[in-house]
């Protein structure tokens, strides 16, 4: 199968100084598009609208969590293929387990190298296009 | 046989972000000392009886875990890691309550540490 090409994120994270890190990275270093908010309700609403190849997902956050947050996307069948990736201080052996049991395809840990958080989240994505 | 020739774009996009991140881990240093502030209230709420500030507490506490450990203040997130856990493992097998004492002479750490970098920042 031959994906296209990455162009759009959502990132999702209760704390904006790290959203806005993300965003600098991922437009700066990859040209990506990158829209973000602060929890797992205004993605689900955002994600009605927005359809980016791949969201980026905290784990732990007030209200609707991150595990919660990708339960409800799996749940629903518009937004059950978009990829998910936990972008998570929460990366102990049991933690990533949960999260790929739960339907993330991958989980980069925190706290992750700006410099190089775009050539992770392409090669995750250039992952999915081999894995087909 | 020729040098490569340097990438200058992605050598300037990479002094940008560098340049950019300086500037919000400033604006992140400044926040945390508000944090504090909230943490204080939150333990003086645990300690009046309200068990669910202890994940409030914890909340906190991993969030400026996370966010320091990405701008590179390894004392400071050592320092409010240390308390995400001792909160993380009080919930699961003791008494928050009990823990309090522990959990203030972290904080104390938090601060000391967040002033230091305040002050360091502040001195460039």
């Amino acid at each position: 199968m031959s994906r296209r090409s990455l162009q759009s994120v959502l990132y999702v994270d209760d704390e904006p100084d790290i959203r806005e890190v993300v965003e600098l990275s991922l437009t700066l270093a990859a040209d990506l598009k990158v829209d973000s908010c602060g929890s797992g309700e205004q993605a689900i609403k955002m994600l009605a609208t927005l359809r980016p190849d791949m969201v980026l997902l905290d784990a732990m956050m007030p209200g609707l969590d991150g595990p919660a947050t990708l339960a409800r996307m799996r749940a629903d069948p518009r937004l059950a293929g978009i990829p998910v990736v936990f972008l998570t201080a929460k990366a102990l052996p049991a933690e990533i387990q949960r999260f790929l049991a739960l339907g993330a395809v991958a989980i980069i840990p925190k706290p992750f190298d700006a410099l190089r958080l775009a050539e992770q989240v392409q090669t995750i994505w250039n992952g999915l296009a081999d894995a087909g | 046989m020729r040098d490569k020739p340097p990438d200058t774009a992605a050598f300037h996009r990479s002094a940008e972000l560098q340049h950019q991140m300086e500037q919000i881990g400033a604006r992140f240093l400044d926040r945390v000392l508000p944090d504090l502030d909230a943490m204080e209230e939150l333990l003086a709420e645990l300690g009046a009886g309200n068990a669910s500030a202890a994940a409030a507490l914890e909340m906190v506490a991993h969030r400026i875990r996370g966010s320091s450990a990405i701008f590179g203040f390894s004392m400071l997130s050592e320092a409010a890691g240390a308390i995400e856990a001792l909160l993380a493992s009080v919930q699961l097998h003791g008494d928050p309550v009990v823990a309090m004492p522990a959990i203030a002479e972290g904080m104390a750490a938090v601060r000391s540490a967040a002033q230091a970098l305040g002050a360091s920042h502040t001195a460039r």
